[in-house]
C-alpha cells in the first residue's frame, strides 16, 4: 500500500467513523481492503478504537451517527498530519523499552514501511501478547495495580444528571452535569434526564420517587418515566412495586400510580416484564401497553388501552427544554409566532398566548381566505389561510370547555382556539380535509430554509382522532408531521401537539404549506384545525 | 411469541460487558456505523432469546460472533441493491482474520483508558465532546470556530496517536491498568 492509498484509507475511515460513506466511497474502501492485508488490519484497529472510545465514556448513543456530509471530501488530505499506519508498524517494532509511549506527538513523518506488504500472517504481531517485557512496562504494571486498587475504594458514579427542566428535588439536590451515585431521589416537580453509565437515557417526570440502583437499573416507586435504551445497553431494568421491566433494546415508558398499579408502554422494540412475586414473564411489543394491578396476592395483567391520542403523548419522551434549545441554536432566532384567536361571538374569555401575535376575526377577509400582516425583524410577513368556508363550516373557533395550563404545559391559550375548516359533505364523509397556509412578504427571503412549528389540537373529547400532515406546496420544499391528537386528551407539555419541519421558500419568497387531516371518528367531527404556528429563520448553512 | 428461559445474571453480564466487542466486530464486517447498529440490535435480541442455548463456561464471544455473523449476512441480503455491502470474499477475509486474532480486546480497552490519561487537555476536550456528548463534528466545529474538515482531521490525529499508544503498550507487555 503506497502513501497515497494509505491517505485514502485514512480519509475513508474518518468518514466511516465521523460521517457516512457514499456508495462510491464504500467501493473505494472495499477495494483497498480486498487488496491489502495491512489495510484490513488498520481498518479493524481503527473501528475497534473508535468503539472503545464510545464505550470508554459510557455514553454511546444510538442516535444517528453524525450525518455531516458537507465535508465528506474523499480527497481530504491527511497525509501530512498522520501516517498512522506507518507509525503503527514502526511502533510495533519498538519492543525495546522506550519512554515515548505517552508522547502523543504525531507530527513526525512516518517512514514508509515496505514490510507491511505481503505479510498477512505476521501482521497482527503487535496484536498478540508480546514476549519481551521491559522493566518500564513492569513498573507501569505496578503503577496500574496501585491505581486500580485506589479506584476500587472510591464509590463510582453510576449515572449522570444530563438535563433538567423546571425540576425540584426534595431529598437530594443535584445539578445538571453531576455524576450520580446510587441512592433514592424524590423529584417534586419538573422533568429530569438521567443518563446511566451503560447508556440508557431516562426521563423522569415529577412528582416521582425513584432509586438509582446501578449502572443499568432504577427502581420507580411512583411517578412516570420513559427510557431510551441503545442496543448496547440491552437489559436495562426498571423495577416497580409489581413488576420488573427489562429492556430488549428499545424505548418504553413506565407509570406507577399512587395505588401501586403499574402501566408499561412500549414505543419501539420490545420489553419483557417479570412479575416480582410469581416470576411470570410477559413480552410486550412496540405500540402495546399492559397494566399490572395487585389483587390480594396476585398481580393481574391486562392489556392497557390508553385513549389512542395519548399513545405517543402520555409519556414525555423528549426533554421539553432541549427541543426549544436546539431550535434556538441550530435554527436561528424566532421570526414570528401566531396564535389563532376567536375574538367575536365567544362564550369564554380568550387570551392570546404570551409571546405570540393574534390572528383574529378582524383578519377574515372573505369566504375561503383570511390574512394578516405582521411586522418582524426581517420585514413584514403576510399570513394567508386558504380553504376556509367561513359561511359554512370554517373560520376561527374558540374551544369550550377550555384547556387549563398545568405543570410544564403553559400553552393553554395557544391550544384553546384555532382556525378551522371543514368541507360541505361533512355529514356523509370522513374524507381527508385540507387547508393551505401561505407566508410571504419582505420578511420571507427567497429559496431560504425556515423551521416552522405547527400546533393542532382540539380539547373536545368527541372530536375523535386526527392525523395532520404539513407539506410544502407550489415550489416550497419540506414537510412536518404527521401530528396525531385525540380530542380531549390534554397535552402535558407545550409541544405535545406540535409538528416542526424545515421548509425552503420558493424563488419568489413564498412559503406555501398544505395541511391535510385524516380523521377517524363520527362524520360530524371531521375538520382540520390549526391552533398556532411559529417560524424560525435558519442560520445560513456553514460551508 | 415463544422465547427462551430467563437469562441468568451471569448471562446478562456477558451480554452487556461484550457489547463494544460485538459492535466492533459487526462494524468491521459492514463498514457502516448506522447499519452496524441495526445489526447489533438484531443480534442482541437473538442473544437474549437464545440465552438458554448457551452453555456457561464455553466461549461466549465465539457464540456471539457466530450469531452476529449470521445477522450480517441476512442484513446484507436486504441491502444487496444498495452497493454498500462487503462482498463474500471480503467478508470472509475480515471474519477469518478477526477469528485468528487473539482475545486481548479487554486488555486493549484497558490500554486505551490508560493512554487517554496522557492526552493533552485540549485534545481530551475534543474527544470528550465527540464521544461523551456524542456531538456531531459539525457542532464541534461551530463551537471551536474551525471547519468540520479541520475537526475531523484533529480527531483522526488523536485517534491515530491513541492507536499507537495502545499498540506500544501491547508490544511492551504492559497489563491493562
Amino acid at each position: 500500500m503506497d502513501e497515497h492509498q494509505q491517505a485514502e484509507l485514512e480519509s475513508l475511515l474518518s468518514l466511516v467513523v465521523h460521517g457516512e460513506l457514499t456508495a462510491e466511497q464504500h467501493e473505494q474502501l472495499r477495494a483497498l481492503l480486498r487488496e491489502h492485508a495491512g489495510a484490513r488490519l488498520y481498518f479493524r484497529c481503527y473501528i475497534e478504537t473508535t468503539i472503545m472510545l464510545e464505550y470508554e465514556f459510557g455514553s454511546m448513543t444510538s442516535t444517528t451517527p453524525i450525518g455531516d456530509d458537507e465535508f465528506m471530501d474523499p480527497s481530504m488530505e491527511l497525509t501530512g498530519l498522520s501516517t498512522g499506519l506507518h507509525h503503527l508498524f514502526e511502533y510495533a517494532e519498538a519492543t525495546r523499552p522506550t519512554s515515548d509511549e505517552f508522547q502523543l506527538e504525531y507530527e513526525k513523518p512516518g517512514k514508509p514501511s515496505d514490510a507491511e506488504e505481503d505479510m498477512p500472517q505476521a501482521l497482527p504481531h503487535w496484536w498478540k501478547k508480546p514476549v519481551v517485557k521491559s522493566s518500564i512496562a513492569a513498573a507501569l504494571v505496578l503503577a496500574g495495580l496501585l491505581a486500580a486498587l485506589f479506584l476500587a475504594g472510591t464509590p463510582k458514579p453510576i449515572a449522570t444528571f444530563s438535563a433538567s427542566h423546571d425540576a425540584e428535588f426534595s431529598i437530594m439536590a443535584n445539578l445538571v452535569g453531576d455524576d450520580l451515585k446510587a441512592g433514592p431521589r424524590e423529584l417534586k416537580r419538573g422533568v429530569v434526564q438521567i443518563t446511566f453509565a451503560r447508556g440508557a437515557k431516562v426521563l423522569i417526570e415529577g412528582p416521582a420517587k425513584f432509586n438509582l440502583l446501578d449502572k443499568g437499573s432504577v427502581r420507580l416507586e411512583g411517578g412516570r418515566l420513559s427510557a431510551k435504551v441503545p442496543p448496547h445497553a440491552v437489559g436495562f431494568t426498571v423495577r416497580t412495586p409489581q413488576v420488573d421491566v427489562v429492556d430488549l433494546g428499545t424505548e418504553f415508558g413506565v407509570y406507577v400510580a399512587d395505588d401501586g398499579s403499574t402501566v408499561v408502554k412500549v414505543f419501539d422494540g420490545q420489553v419483557e416484564t417479570r412479575d416480582i412475586n410469581s416470576g411470570k414473564r410477559t413480552l410486550i411489543a412496540a405500540d402495546h401497553a399492559r397494566k399490572y394491578t395487585l389483587n390480594t396476592d396476585e398481580v393481574a395483567i391486562e392489556p392497557f388501552a390508553e385513549p389512542a391520542g395519548t399513545s405517543r403523548g402520555a409519556f414525555l419522551r423528549e426533554m421539553p427544554d432541549q427541543t426549544v434549545a436546539s431550535k434556538a441554536t441550530d435554527l436561528g432566532a424566532n421570526l414570528l409566532s401566531i396564535d389563532f384567536q376567536n375574538n367575536q361571538n365567544r362564550s369564554l374569555p380568550t387570551a392570546t398566548q404570551p409571546h405570540f401575535k393574534a390572528f383574529d376575526n378582524g383578519h377574515i377577509t372573505g369566504e375561503g381566505t383570511a390574512s394578516a400582516t405582521y411586522a418582524t425583524v426581517a420585514g413584514d410577513v403576510t399570513l394567508v389561510i386558504k380553504g376556509l368556508q367561513t359561511s359554512v363550516v370554517g373560520g376561527l373557533f374558540n374551544r369550550d370547555p377550555a384547556l387549563a395550563n398545568r405543570g410544564n404545559m403553559k400553552f393553554a391559550d395557544l391550544y384553546n382556539d384555532f382556525v378551522f375548516s371543514n368541507n360541505d359533505n361533512r355529514k356523509t364523509s370522513t374524507e381527508p380535509q385540507s387547508m393551505t397556509v401561505i407566508l410571504a412578504g419582505p420578511g420571507i427571503a427567497a429559496s431560504t430554509d425556515y423551521l416552522i412549528t405547527f400546533y393542532s389540537y382540539d380539547n373536545l373529547a368527541s372530536m375523535g382522532e386526527h392525523s395532520v400532515t404539513y407539506k410544502g406546496a407550489n415550489g416550497t420544499a419540506g414537510s412536518a408531521g404527521p401530528l396525531r391528537y385525540r380530542g380531549g386528551v390534554a397535552p402535558i407539555t407545550n409541544d405535545q401537539y406540535a409538528a416542526a419541519g424545515n421548509f425552503t421558500s420558493d424563488p419568489s419568497g413564498n412559503l406555501t404549506v398544505l395541511m391535510t387531516d385524516v380523521f377517524t371518528g363520527s362524520f360530524e367531527h371531521t375538520g382540520i384545525r390549526l391552533n398556532g404556528l411559529e417560524i424560525n429563520q435558519n442560520k445560513p448553512s456553514q460551508k | 411469541m415463544k422465547h427462551g428461559s430467563d437469562p441468568t445474571e451471569d448471562y446478562v453480564t456477558l451480554l452487556t460487558s461484550h457489547q463494544a466487542r460485538i459492535y466492533a466486530y459487526i462494524m468491521s464486517l459492514m463498514g457502516s456505523r448506522e447499519q452496524a447498529l441495526d445489526v447489533l440490535q438484531e443480534t442482541n435480541l437473538v442473544l437474549w432469546r437464545k440465552a438458554d442455548e448457551f452453555t456457561p463456561g464455553t466461549n461466549f464471544i465465539a457464540w456471539a460472533f457466530r450469531i452476529a455473523h449470521n445477522k450480517v449476512l441476512t442484513h446484507r441480503q436486504r441491502l444487496s441493491r444498495s452497493r454498500i455491502v462487503f462482498d463474500d470474499e471480503l467478508l470472509k477475509m475480515m471474519s477469518d482474520e478477526i477469528a485468528a486474532s487473539d482475545d486481548d480486546f479487554a486488555q486493549r480497552q484497558a490500554h486505551l483508558s490508560h493512554c487517554l490519561k496522557y492526552l493533552p487537555p485540549q485534545q481530551e476536550a475534543l474527544i470528550r465532546q465527540r464521544y461523551v456528548e456524542g456531538a456531531a463534528v459539525k457542532t464541534i466545529a461551530q463551537r471551536v470556530g474551525k471547519s468540520p474538515n479541520a475537526v475531523t482531521k484533529m480527531l483522526h490525529r488523536i485517534q491515530s496517536a491513541l492507536m499507537r499508544c495502545i499498540a506500544l503498550r501491547q508490544a511492551n507487555g504492559a497489563d491493562g491498568a
